[in-house]
């Protein structure tokens, strides 16, 4: 089971990273980060086959294909926001990890007004 | 690029090391060195680092699609 | 009453679909926005079935795909408008023109059974008012293997004048004659990207 190794490693590194941090904090912020990108290297072969079967799911079900790409491409945004954002605030910069956000929450509007547009148009355009 | 978890250990014991230079130097008064030390563990940990982030952002990219 | 089946089956599937979405996102305040995307969808998914009653046709893709082209490209002109060099204005042309591109291939692997091989692209440059959209559109297809090959079995290398300008660039290829899904496609891709017919140009290889 996948999950022991992964809680095994974060443990480890996290007695790891308080070990550091007291004496050399930048290298801190290192070791968090590492963490968290192994662990997520580890675990994306099965995030993989997860969202292939949410695409012949979706394509089963005939909703297009835009809509299913479109979310897929809103919850990529949000994560690596917010791994960004997280890996700063741990490293005490609030400031920039606020940004990030702020970043990623315009990208995220930027690929979900389309839809909304659109949407309205042809409400509008509906009601004569 | 082979990715482990030794790369954590590695890490860690670099910091390590650097911590105890650090020390070291600043004891026998050296202070210039003492932050050069520093400074060149911190480069060395990023050229390690740099590869696997790189990696986790194409990952990212194919998974989510979008390039 | 084939209709209505269709109609509840669709709108459970997509609330089961969009419960595995949920898990998949991580527990931020991005959250809510996909949220609103994901709930939007689900109205749009209820909502199809009474276009099509009140209306023949169903422009909903086409107006995504325009909306969101158009963001793009108003992006890129917000870009131009600030004091850039030459260099970097070409940068952003060429990046605008991949996006295009990976957007067509994307379209064109799912839909048709047809492998893309290359799509060129010309888009306007110069005149202001147009800028950004496309003047000239060149798809190459491969069939993929499929036994079922059209009735029409013989094969000449055709001569197909590619250009709107009189330049002779003249492309050959061994192509099979015009048949009906060329023209849909290059139906469907006239309207979705606001090109005229005769600038769209695609030619199917079939090879041994």
């Amino acid at each position: 089971m996948e999950i022991f190794q992964i809680v095994a490693i974060g443990l480890v590194a996290a007695v790891l990273s308080v070990l550091i941090k007291n004496q050399k904090p930048e290298i801190g912020i290192y070791i968090g980060l590492v963490t968290g990108v192994i662990i997520f290297i580890f675990i994306a072969a099965k995030l993989q086959s997860v969202i292939e079967i949410l695409n012949q799911l979706a394509n089963k079900i005939n909703i297009d294909d835009i809509y299913l790409s479109t979310i897929l491409k809103i919850v990529g945004i949000a994560y690596v926001a917010e791994f960004g954002a997280q890996v700063c605030k741990d490293a005490g910069e609030g400031v920039i990890a606020s940004k990030i956000e702020f970043a990623g929450k315009i990208l995220i509007m930027v690929m979900a007004v389309p839809i909304l547009v659109s949407l309205m148009d042809l409400i509008i355009n509906i009601v004569p | 690029m082979i990715i482990s978890v030794d790369l954590i250990f590695k890490i860690a014991a670099i910091g390590i090391l650097v911590s105890v230079l650090n020390q070291v130097l600043l004891r026998a008064g050296r202070e210039e060195q003492a932050m050069m030390t520093t400074l060149a563990g911190i480069i060395v940990v990023l050229m390690m680092v740099i590869n696997l982030v790189s990696d986790l952002f194409d990952t990212v990219k194919t998974m989510f699609q979008l390039y | 009453m084939n209709m209505l089946r269709e109609w509840i089956i669709t709108i459970t599937s997509v609330i089961i679909f969009i419960t595995f979405v949920e898990i998949l996102v991580p527990n931020s305040n991005n959250k809510r926005y996909v949220n609103v995307v994901v709930g939007i969808l689900i109205m749009i998914v209820i909502l199809n079935p009474l276009f099509h009653l009140l209306r023949q046709d169903i422009n909903l893709e086409e107006g995504i795909l325009k909306a969101s082209s158009e963001i793009e490209y108003r992006a890129m002109s917000n870009r131009m408008d600030s004091n850039m060099s030459v260099m970097q204005k070409e940068a952003v042309i060429e990046l605008y023109k991949t996006k295009l591109i990976d957007q067509m291939k994307h379209r064109l692997n799912s839909t048709t059974n047809y492998i893309v091989q290359d799509i060129k692209l010309e888009v306007e440059e110069t005149d202001e008012e147009k800028f950004g959209t496309i003047n000239k559109l060149d798809i190459v297809l491969q069939d993929s293997k499929k036994p079922e090959t059209p009735e029409t079995k013989h094969i000449e290398p055709v001569n197909i004048q590619v250009s709107i300008n009189k330049n002779n660039n003249t492309a050959e290829t061994h192509s099979i004659l015009l048949s009906n899904e060329e023209k849909e496609i290059r139906n469907s891709f006239s309207i979705y990207y606001d090109v005229p017919k005769e600038n769209i140009n695609i030619h199917i290889l079939k090879d041994k």
